[in-house]
């Protein structure tokens, strides 16, 4: 628990609330006040809160209220919560745990008792003075009910108090492939209890992986009983984990967790804390299919998805499952710098396609979607082995797609995923056909724009395919065309002259393809950077590693050609794709002798 | 022209939300109610209110009240503010927009999510239909209970807004998930009625044995029908999560088909989402 947590006083009693807040500060805790459930919540959504003490008597409510809002809220239900009880009332006790209470505290209450109990559930933290000796309790018993299922929690105060090790991530799991998060909130040398969603029965084997720090510790045990009230509440499951040495290790980290004053010393990795929220049982992603058993790569590792989606991303999730004219959009394929890629099916030709839905960036722009739209109907007519076909473009609901031939097969960014860097010889084979597809391309006064392994396909069958014609655009053939739309083109790969909104020609696109073969025979891009600026700024200013360098199997020949294509000059770069074929040709010549 | 239910919206927002979309929609204006009625609208727009455990409240109340059909649900509130859209999202919102948000993203999801959904592929009746009878006949013969195939639609992710639901991870030849979830009554009579008790002597053995066993029959009884084909599976051991607003991943590039089914005047319902080893 972090040092500086706050403890949360409620009461409507300000007698009963001063005195009770005068004895915890003298005790060393940091307290807040407050009379009724909105201040309180006011609080809660301002301060990390790490342990509320509530009457039932509020201002405004009841206690119990209060308790089952924050039961319902994934960023609050897992903060402690202490009921004071009237001496004369213990049966709402009952009640309260009912509802998720962590403990109760009769009051009037002596000083002493009252700090040892607070002290059980929540230690001083280093912030915080000392001015007793009460030390946390260590390796509390796990409740005796073992075999049974327990309906109604009973009064849990000697055995299922939340303690330090709620910061303790874990996940639980029945096949080993599902993990549903858990909430520790107990630990003997027999096993665990935890609060999790995953429901199960006496006997249930389980695997339970517990985050630590550096480390990953999968275990297996079985659930020896359950708490159970209803479905808007975690089941609390007792876990008898086998004896291995595994268990051990992790039992006297968590057993030293609960001992230390101070637990964010110990080696344990509070997730809430870096999350920068109280991540609940029911708000975490969990990661079925991507993570398996064996794989000690970081739990949720998924987190990611639960960070605010880009609204690009966002717009494409809101087409997943609709149709769009005669275009079924059935699969979400993914997402790039100018558009969302859909597996989607023509219902006019029965046959398979890819629907790329345009950016709203790109498709805000009325003159853009205007070019676009125009352009497109140019490129459809292009037609060449090496290109994928537009079907057709259009526009619903103000949301602008067009269809394309479906591929089967995989991306140059695939292969260079794979294989790190491509064959040499495989590499000049592709690097030659690209060219020869895009000599194609300008000889039609087209300029593709985003020139890119993404947007360059091997089928199944081995066939070159260049996709994504999205953001081409058609010259007069004669003067250059003045980049009016801004910057167009992915990041890692774009020429200077279009960085800088000069005018582009078929020289852009040779830039991009240099950049994307330096990046396919070397493994990485030419550039990188802590972000999009900077990128664009290596562009501008600095010249890529020599390709050589960083792959030595590399020839001088063709590093010196990627080098031509990528100067920082159109002027300097080669002319047209001839040229480079013609360069090219003698290269692929000598691999294929060596080969 | 479609129609949208607006819960407690301001002008301000009525006025945002209608020029977003062109203004080709019809907005209704009702003040949040419990189990207020959804049907015959496409979408519903809720403004947040300054207490967001209100608004996670309703949402919650709203995405029951749809009875597991498709109903976008949008929060939209009017400037941005520190508390995670994840809250809302896990709730039961489908979007949660923020006015000051770039005007065009935002029409364009909302025009997005009123897009008429597709119907299935013929290829994908190949599969779901088999699911879908499976899972009448396991009601049937398993708790003599009358299931209804209501509607299908696809879903972008696997979000279980049930009270109690039943996963089935499959493996194999085809590989998906599979996922069953009820909301508590419903689930009771059905459970009670597999196992012949009275619905108040249900403990949590019993519903984990219920729901592991329904979705245990649906996914086994359906297995057997695709043997030989591109989507025959093998089954895993059963998980039953309690609670709703779980999500759990899928197969990267897999449709995820929703389907409803009706036992009376109640409902559920099954996800499919199942990727054939070699597709054609």
């Amino acid at each position: 628990m972090h040092h500086n947590t706050y403890i949360l006083l409620i009461n409507r009693d300000k007698r009963v609330l001063e005195t009770t807040h005068s004895t915890l500060c003298k005790a060393g805790y940091l307290v807040l006040k407050a009379t009724d459930t909105d201040d309180a919540l006011c609080l809660l959504n301002a301060i990390r809160i790490g342990l509320i003490i509530c009457d039932n008597a509020l201002r405004d409510s009841t206690g119990r209220e209060f308790l089952t809002i924050l039961k319902k809220d994934p960023l609050l239900l897992s903060i402690p919560f202490i009921f004071f009880v009237p001496v004369n009332d213990r049966e709402r006790a009952s009640e309260a745990f009912a509802i998720g209470a962590s403990d109760f505290i009769v009051h009037p209450l002596d000083d002493k008792i009252l700090i040892e109990r607070i002290r059980e559930i929540m230690p001083l933290g280093p912030g915080m003075h000392h001015d007793t000796t009460i030390q946390a309790g260590e390796d509390t018993a796990l409740p005796e009910t073992s075999g049974k299922v327990i309906l109604e929690r009973d009064d849990r105060r000697e055995s299922e108090r939340k303690c330090p090790l709620a910061s303790v991530h874990i996940e639980i799991s029945r096949d080993g492939v599902l993990w549903m998060p858990g909430q520790l909130q107990n630990i003997n040398r027999q096993g665990i209890f935890a609060e999790t969603s995953l429901l199960g029965k006496p006997g249930s084997v389980l695997h339970i992986k517990i985050l630590l720090s550096d480390e990953i510790r999968i275990l297996k045990g079985s659930i020896k009983h359950i708490t159970f009230s209803n479905p808007q509440h975690p089941t609390g499951i007792g876990i008898e984990i086998e004896e291995t040495q595994d268990w051990r290790d992790a039992h006297e980290m968590l057993a030293a967790l609960m001992r230390t004053e101070d637990p964010e010393a110990m080696d344990i990795k509070d997730l809430q804390t870096d999350l920068g929220t109280h991540d609940s049982i029911n708000t975490i992603i969990l990661p079925y299919h991507k993570q398996k058993m064996p794989d000690p790569s970081p739990l949720l590792n998924d987190v990611g998805m639960m960070s605010e989606e880009t609204l690009d991303v966002r717009f494409y999730h809101s087409l997943v499952g609709k149709q769009l004219g005669n275009y079924k959009a059935v699969s979400f394929i993914g997402a790039g710098t100018m558009g969302g890629v859909f597996k989607g099916w023509d219902v006019a030709l029965e046959r398979t396609v890819a629907l790329k839905v345009i950016s709203y960036k790109l498709s805000s722009h009325e003159t853009f979607r205007n070019m676009f739209i125009k352009e497109a109907r140019t490129i459809s007519q292009l037609n060449h082995p090496n290109i994928a076909h537009i079907y057709y473009i259009g526009n619903m609901n103000e949301i602008i797609f067009f269809a394309m031939e479906f591929i089967h097969g995989k991306t140059l960014a695939d292969l260079i995923k794979e294989y790190h860097n491509l064959d040499i010889s495989r590499g000049l084979q592709y690097f030659i056909t690209v060219c020869l597809t895009l000599d194609f391309v300008s000889k039609k006064n087209i300029i593709h724009r985003d020139v890119k392994p993404e947007n360059i396909m091997i089928t199944d069958k081995g066939m070159l395919k260049v996709v994504d014609f999205g953001v081409a655009k058609i010259t007069d053939g004669r003067t250059r065309e003045i980049n009016s739309d801004g910057i167009v083109g992915s990041p890692l790969y774009i020429s200077p002259d279009c960085i800088k909104g000069h005018s582009v020609d078929c020289r852009s696109d040779i830039y991009s393809l240099g950049a994307t073969f330096y990046h396919a025979f070397s493994g990485s891009p030419p550039f990188e950077g802590k972000d999009t600026e900077d990128v664009l700024r290596k562009h501008l200013h600095e010249n890529p590693v020599p390709l050589q360098q960083i792959n030595p199997h590399i020839s001088h020949g063709l590093s010196m050609i990627i080098r031509k294509m990528m100067d920082k000059e159109p002027e300097n770069r080669y002319q047209n794709y001839q040229s480079i074929i013609d360069d090219l040709e003698p290269l692929m010549a000598g691999n294929t002798k060596f080969h | 022209m479609n129609k949208i239910l607006g819960i407690d919206c301001s002008p301000h927002v009525n006025k945002s939300v209608l020029e977003l979309l062109g203004g080709k929609v019809s907005i209704h204006n009702d003040p949040f109610q419990e189990g207020m009625s959804l049907n015959g609208y496409e979408m519903v727009i809720l403004e947040a209110g300054r207490d967001q455990q209100y608004n996670v409240q309703q949402i919650r109340s709203l995405r029951y009240a749809s009875n597991f059909r498709y109903l976008p649900i949008i929060l939209v509130r009017s400037t941005g503010n520190h508390i995670p859209s994840q809250v809302y999202i896990m709730a039961g919102a489908t979007e949660v927009l923020t006015l000051s948000d770039s005007p065009h993203a935002c029409g364009q999801i909302l025009n997005g999510y009123l897009i008429p959904n597709r119907k299935p592929l013929q290829e994908e009746w190949e599969y779901l239909t088999p699911f879908v009878k499976n899972t009448c006949n396991v009601l049937e013969t398993m708790a003599s209970l009358r299931a209804e195939f209501e509607d299908v639609y696809f879903s972008n992710g696997i979000k279980m807004f049930g009270d109690v639901s039943g996963i089935m991870g499959l493996s194999g030849n085809a590989e998906g998930t599979l996922v069953v979830t009820f909301y508590w009554n419903l689930a009771q009579k059905v459970i009670a009625k597999m196992m012949g008790i009275e619905e108040d002597k249900l403990d949590a053995e019993l519903i984990h044995d219920g729901v592991s066993e329904i979705i245990n029959m649906i996914s086994g009884s359906t297995k057997r029908e695709f043997v030989g084909t591109p989507y025959h599976f093998e089954i895993t051991l059963p998980s039953v999560v309690v609670g709703s607003g779980h999500q759990i991943g899928h197969v990267h590039d897999t449709a995820i088909a929703v389907l409803i089914f009706r036992v009376d005047s109640q409902y559920f319902s099954l996800y499919v989402s199942i990727k054939p080893k070699t597709t054609t």
